[in-house]
């Protein structure tokens, strides 16, 4: 990089940054050099073609666009003379032209052109008009389109193609007839739009516009947030009128640096939706559970209550429990929905009030083998550095991930990486959006994970290109692992994982010469019975070619839930306390025994699924569960249902009546994320501040409040008022987040663990020194590639595969009560490759059934190219047509995780 | 207009197997890169005669693009039409009619509409911009045949003849293999090679940007001949085509390029089949040779213009810096060099520096409009005005000079007092103008000088790119200005002056010329 440059402004000699433009170097010297295709928008290219921003060069025939223009040493520039003036204001004048008057909007975005020409304040009138013919396109259900208002800024173009690179968004035509369209001129609403809406924050005129927002603009006031969905940790701005929230914009976090997605922009009205639990519930004496309730009307069993009625019923149950058949009959799922601290406080209360380790939550439907190998290979199960990364990794892996669905903005920092030159292989049986960006695309058969990865790691030991220092240094079993690797020659496993050997050599080659290399996986890898080995694999990659500990290299598992790494974190898990202290360690026990003041259970609890076996077995009597949907996101519902029905006593404490609530004895009418302040932690393990946005409704009340209601019945005695006071307690006991406090948040924003002081920034890339392990080094685990548990056969000869949808998030409690993004995907379908379309005789505008060994259900059918033959996919987001009651309950050994990626069903024409 | 979106599909339109299969036996196994977008529509439309919305999609999939990739590149150039999904499809064979100056003169509003009436719409009849064929004006092409005499287009039309006429064979140029740049530069130096595409720009200084340029190189040969006026390229490429390809091998080998893209526009399709022909066989190791078209856009003239277009993109001109010779084509360093200025680097060559001096740097003026002989003519640099009309036969029966553009649409519009000026790079300058590519129009007392500023503005709002906001809105309200330019001449002055000083390439800063000229040389005779 070149060193900075002298040259004189407006007369005044100043030195410009390297790479700076002249227009943000004056910007920084508090001259602010107007603009509007480019500065308007943090973290865009700048376009240089409003030419608003021009300034006078001396020595230069024409006058130059300061947003694009690096100031040389020497040169000469006036910002405002009077031929820049005059240029400048016509400009503006022209600009103006023939556009209608200024929209009256809440939508502070869409104000910046009309608050601009008043600042430059041209005159009006002077050119003769032409037809502005633009219509309205009312089309899409979340964003109006009004292109008589548009200046062609591009801003949109570029939010659209660039920023999200999404490419939706271009320009048709040219000269003054040039015209924003979206794809082949289409109407938003049938385009390939995914509604991220990046193009309406990033429009200045109102042209684009979220839906049915109040004309004339009422009084609105700004909360920065964050956003309730993923695991991405989105900051956002929520804009509100009195209680409730109007719309919301990106924040410049670094997670999303202003990006957001269709669910976080679109997606925030569930919390005002009339299903809101409003009043503690009880369910009627003497009415039985039954699976089959939920067929009728399960909210008739249940009666209002009085908080004080329904908390003593809640505690008297538990209670009732842990005296006839002790704590172990007692388990509990806390929610990675909730905020760190409302999950310690839920492991806590398990753990000190019933001594139980039966604690849980949906990491173990999620990365839970992940987890398992990264711990056992690399001694933390966090992510080694941050997706944002990807912008510095020569080559980026995507494997069994769907970003573009599942961790949106996160997938922008890939296609962004990708079109500056990094190489993108992305490994998938089904095509997906990042597909035609990818330099490899491998699309492997489903279920051959191993087989694929084993010829990947054969080929960087057989062909010597392994990293022999790194190994020598920081990893242990390589060796053993050589051999081991020496029987999965790409030739042999290409007819198992269905890619050719050659593509498996290249693959190998580019990812183990790359300087940096970085993978990034989900639920694709994680969700199968042999999902911690698919796991081991990946890690081993890292390992043998020294891809780990640097900016861009590194492993990355794409947390789901916005908090399931705060809530792992915070103990939620029931073989580790808080910070991953084991409660088979004495010692590291010790200190939560010292600190809580009482012995705690040395055992390791019960997983998920284990422990609705267990209710089965009635081994579990009752439950706690807490913002978790076991009765639509488990696998094998006919059975997890049964085993909810088969509880004594079921606590639910949520915002909605959700499936799960339907088994309840008492039900707890909770917060939303918008209704109460705490942290919690992203993927990147920054942990971020969640500010209360809106009152709770009715009487609900805080998840703090209600576990410390109940903690104090057993006979706790908390004392906690605020979330910051649990914080407080939490970072005593947790070394990694020493550093960090709400208080240090309110100025910052974001803290990335570990930070063990508080002027400690936090350590955003891991393991450059080596691993938390007792040797300090790595170990390298071999993995079999083996079949998956159920294989299609003549009866059941198709593969289910599960997952989710851009729209749909987890089980629908949420996103299917947000009206856009309901209007968008309304209901359940089953994707299907049009061939098999054909070859079963289907009707594509029809319906389709599937059946599994353990249940039926039958959805519309979309034909779906991306889906490959013999398979179908389906979102588990739809009550009425629950994925998961085809799915296998066969759990990886490791990580107890189920196998809901595959299964074999059968295909027919639904009646 | 439905506007629910099925869902029984993903979102968006999704590509149909026929249209994939029909796109995919079209293309062959052509490279599915993005810099082929182009080609692969031209291909679409040579089959067709329009791009359908679902090939469009097909193309998109098969490429591994957005559709809107491919339809705002599509939607940019003029050669494409595309219907929509609800349109009657133009008919296979188009028939574009020259809406040029000279064409004009020569009568081509009335050939257009009798060939509406005549062939509409069994075929496509559309006004188009300058073809480079004012010397046989009006002039016409029909798909890609290019009407010498439209006398003959009924027959034509009738036989759906709409191959190019072959011109002669043209002999491969020898390479020369491995050349030192420096004695070219040295060479071009003493010379006093100016760029010839318009621009005037030392041939010797551009290649001096190119000195420590990282490896892989490009060089463009600029065969986009589009402003009104000008055919000499056309010319040089049916008359001398060998000499240009050889100027080609040595420009490529002592700039060490490894690619060179031959842009050549898409209305010389007669040229394109000899190039096709000939350039697989030049020897040359180490150095790719690519061939073009362009699709219908004057704006792909324009250097970093031609550059997007290159990578099947729209032709919008990049702000400079960074200059091309820094990075071009994909980033990667580029020299652009007209025709006519590599057969002079040819010839040069072959001549020697001090030859093409003592010639007063000679150059082809293509001279059309009111003179006997329109055409193209070898001539110094020197040469003014007067003595090219004299050249070209003198002027035509009947016509007295009023009046003549020295530079195309661009170079302003000057009266007949101006006519001793030398058609040289600096003359013109000083009273608003230029003969940048060297196309001497000829106006007389027949003609209407504001009519000419009038088409000539119509001209620039149809071909501005639509990227800046001063060429874009300007030039439309500029046209409309320009219907009462007397009553708007304080306006027009300021409009002007905007477009000049804040657009980002040539056209826009170049676009009110004609009108400005007017307004300062021809007050006293009101203009017309």
């Amino acid at each position: 990089m070149s060193d900075t440059v002298t040259f004189m402004l407006d007369g005044q000699p100043v030195e410009a940054r390297p790479g700076e433009s002249i227009r943000r170097c004056a910007k920084r010297l508090g001259i602010d050099i107007p603009g509007i295709c480019s500065g308007i928008n943090t973290h865009y290219r700048p376009d240089g073609s409003c030419r608003l921003c021009v300034v006078e060069v001396e020595g230069e025939r024409t006058l130059a666009a300061s947003c694009k223009r690096q100031p040389t040493e020497g040169m000469k520039v006036q910002t405002g003379s009077p031929r820049v003036t005059q240029a400048r204001t016509l400009v503006m004048e022209l600009l103006q032209a023939d556009r209608p008057a200024p929209v009256d909007t809440p939508y502070h975005p869409a104000k910046r052109f009309a608050d601009l020409g008043t600042t430059l304040n041209a005159p009006k009138g002077r050119f003769p008009a032409s037809n502005n013919l633009a219509k309205p396109d009312t089309s899409h259900p979340a964003i109006d389109v009004f292109m008589d208002r548009c200046i062609l800024c591009t801003n949109c173009v570029r939010a659209c193609a660039e920023v999200q690179t999404n490419a939706v968004i271009g320009i048709a035509g040219r000269g003054h007839t040039a015209k924003i369209v979206f794809d082949q001129d289409d109407a938003l609403g049938l385009s390939t739009c995914v509604a991220c809406g990046e193009c309406v924050q990033a429009c200045p005129t109102g042209a684009l516009l979220p839906k049915g927002l109040p004309s004339p603009a009422p009084q609105t006031h700004a909360v920065n947030s964050l956003c309730p969905y993923c695991g991405v940790g989105c900051q956002v701005t929520y804009r509100m009128t009195d209680d409730a929230v109007m719309y919301v914009t990106g924040r410049d976090g670094p997670a999303n640096l202003g990006r957001l997605c269709v669910k976080g922009r679109f997606g925030f009205d569930y919390a005002r939706h009339p299903d809101r639990l409003t009043k503690p519930l009880i369910r009627k004496d003497g009415v039985a559970k039954d699976p089959a309730i939920l067929d009728g009307d399960p909210l008739s069993q249940f009666r209002e209550a009085t908080w004080e009625e329904a908390l003593g019923h809640a505690a008297a149950s538990l209670e009732l429990t842990l005296e006839t058949h002790g704590g172990d009959a007692i388990a509990g799922f806390g929610s990675a929905k909730g905020s760190n601290e409302e999950a310690y406080l839920f492991q806590k209360l398990m753990r000190t009030a019933f001594k139980s380790n039966n604690v849980d939550h949906c990491t173990r439907l999620c990365h839970a083998s992940s987890v398992a190998a990264l711990m056992e290979g690399i001694g933390s199960g966090a992510v080694t550095g941050p997706f944002t990364d990807a912008e510095k990794a020569d080559v980026i892996i995507v494997i069994g991930a769907r970003p573009a669905q599942n961790h949106p903005v996160a997938a922008t920092f890939f296609k962004a990486a990708k079109r500056a030159g990094s190489q993108l292989i992305v490994m998938d049986p089904r095509g997906q959006a990042l597909s035609r960006h990818a330099d490899h695309m491998l699309r492997f058969t489903p279920g051959s994970d191993v087989a694929l990865l084993n010829a990947l790691l054969h080929v960087i030991v057989d062909e010597h290109l392994v990293d022999q220092d790194y190994i020598a240094e920081h990893v242990l079993g390589f060796e053993a692992f050589a051999d081991h690797i020496q029987a999965f020659p790409p030739e042999e496993m290409a007819p198992l994982c269905g890619v050719d050997a050659a593509t498996i050599r290249d693959v190998a080659r580019l990812y183990a010469k790359a300087d940096n290399a970085m993978i990034f996986w989900g639920m694709g890898v994680a969700q199968h019975a042999h999902g911690t080995d698919n796991a081991r694999c990946l890690i081993a990659l890292a390992l043998i070619t020294g891809n780990i500990g640097r900016p861009g290299a590194g492993l990355h598992p794409l947390r789901g839930q916005n908090n399931v790494q705060g809530a792992s974190d915070a103990g939620l898990i029931p073989m580790v306390l808080p910070d991953y202290a084991k409660v088979s360690d004495d010692a590291a026990r010790k200190r939560f025994e010292d600190a809580w003041g009482m012995d705690l259970n040395p055992v390791p609890g019960l997983t998920v699924v284990e422990i609705l076996n267990a209710a089965l077995a009635r081994d579990v009597r009752t439950m706690y569960i807490m913002g978790e949907n076991p009765a639509m996101s488990d696998p094998d519902l006919n059975k997890a249902r049964r085993a909810l029905a088969a509880l004594d006593h079921l606590v639910v404490q949520d915002i909605f009546f959700t499936e799960t609530a339907a088994f309840a004895d008492v039900i707890l009418p909770a917060t939303s994320f918008f209704e109460k302040t705490g942290t919690f932690t992203n993927s990147n393990r920054q942990v971020q501040l969640g500010r209360q946005v809106l009152g709770p409704p009715g009487d609900a009340r805080s998840d703090l409040h209600i576990i410390k209601q109940i903690a104090n019945r057993l006979g706790l005695n908390w004392t906690y008022d605020t979330a910051s006071d649990v914080f407080e307690e939490m970072r005593t006991l947790m070394p990694s987040h020493a550093g960090i406090s709400h208080a240090r948040l309110e100025v910052e924003d974001c803290v990335t663990y570990p930070s063990v002081t508080e002027t400690d920034p936090g350590k955003a890339v891991l393991f450059a020194g080596g691993f938390p392990t007792p040797t300090g080094r790595a170990t390298l685990v071999p993995a079999l590639p083996g079949p998956p548990d159920e294989e299609p056969d003549d009866a059941y000869p198709f593969v289910l595969t599960t997952g989710r949808m851009l729209e749909h998030w987890h089980t629908g409690a949420m996103s299917r009560r947000a009206k856009i993004l309901d209007a968008i995907e309304p209901g359940p379908t089953i994707w299907i490759n049009p061939s098999d379309v054909e070859k079963l005789g289907l009707d594509p505008k029809g319906k389709v059934k599937l059946t599994s060994r353990r249940g039926e259900l039958s959805a519309h059918i979309r034909t779906d190219r991306d889906t490959p033959e013999g398979v179908v996919f389906m979102p588990f987001a739809f009550r009425e047509a629950a994925a998961n009651f085809l799915t296998n309950p066969a759990l990886d050994p490791f990580g107890k995780i189920a196998e809901v990626k595959y299964c074999a069903v059968k295909v027919e024409k639904a009646e | 207009m439905k506007t629910k979106r099925p869902r029984s599909q993903p979102k968006g339109r999704q590509p149909q197997d026929a249209d994939i299969k029909a796109v995919r036996e079209l293309l062959g196994d052509a490279p599915l890169d993005r810099g082929h977008l182009i080609e692969h529509l031209h291909t679409l439309n040579d089959a067709h005669g329009h791009l359908s919305v679902g090939h469009l999609s097909a193309l998109a999939h098969v490429m591994g693009l957005a559709q809107i990739d491919v339809y705002e590149t599509a939607s940019f150039y003029a050669h494409f039409p595309m219907p929509g999904e609800n349109d009657v499809a133009p008919a296979p064979v188009s028939l574009r009619i020259c809406d040029g100056p000279a064409c004009r003169m020569a009568g081509a509003k009335a050939l257009l509409s009798d060939a509406l009436a005549a062939f509409s719409p069994q075929v496509n009849v559309v006004a188009a911009p300058c073809q480079g064929a004012c010397d046989t004006a009006p002039s016409a092409i029909l798909g890609h045949r290019r009407i010498a005499d439209v006398d003959e287009l009924s027959a034509l039309v009738s036989a759906g003849n709409t191959s190019p006429l072959p011109v002669a064979p043209c002999i491969p140029p020898k390479d020369l293999g491995l050349i030192e740049a420096a004695e070219v530069i040295d060479m071009l130096d003493q010379a006093g090679l100016r760029g010839l595409g318009g621009a005037g720009f030392s041939t010797a200084a551009k290649w001096r940007f190119f000195d420590g340029a990282p490896h892989p190189r490009v060089l463009v040969v600029n065969a986009d001949e589009g402003e009104p006026g000008t055919f000499k390229d056309r010319y040089l490429l049916e008359h001398h085509m060998t000499d240009v390809l050889s100027g080609m091998l040595i420009a490529a080998r002592a700039l060490q390029v490894r690619d060179v893209f031959f842009y050549l526009r898409d209305e010389y399709a007669h040229l394109h089949s000899a190039l096709k022909e000939v350039l697989p066989q030049i020897d040359r190791t180490g150095l790719e040779i690519h061939l073009r078209r362009g699709a219908g856009a004057y704006i792909c003239g324009e250097e970093t213009a031609l550059l997007e277009s290159l990578e099947g993109k729209r032709g919008l001109p990049r702000n400079r810096p960074p200059y091309p010779a820094q990075s071009g084509y994909l980033g990667r360093p580029t020299i652009t060099q007209n025709v006519e200025t590599l057969y002079w680097l040819s010839e040069i060559s072959a001549h020697g520096a001090e030859w093409y001096a003592e010639q007063q740097r000679p150059r082809f003026y293509s001279v059309s409009g009111r003179v006997r002989q329109p055409g193209v003519y070898r001539a110094p640099s020197t040469a003014t005005v007067a003595e090219l009309i004299e050249a070209a036969d003198g002027m035509a029966d009947g016509h007295t000079l009023k009046a003549f553009l020295p530079g195309g649409a661009s170079g302003g519009i000057f009266p007949a007092s101006f006519a001793d000026k030398a058609m040289d790079f600096g003359v013109f300058e000083a009273f608003g103008g230029f003969v940048g590519s060297g196309a001497l129009t000829v106006l007389s007392q027949h003609d209407d000088a504001w009519d000419v500023a009038r088409t000539l503005g119509t001209f620039f709002a149809h071909e501005s790119c639509g990227r800046c906001t001063p060429c874009r809105v300007g030039s439309e309200k500029l046209v409309t200005l320009m219907q009462d330019p007397h009553a708007n001449e304080a306006l027009i002055r300021e409009l002007a002056s905007a477009m000049r000083e804040a657009s980002i390439c040539g056209l826009g800063q170049a676009a009110p010329n004609p009108a400005l000229t007017l307004l300062d040389h021809f007050k006293a005779e009101n203009g017309t």
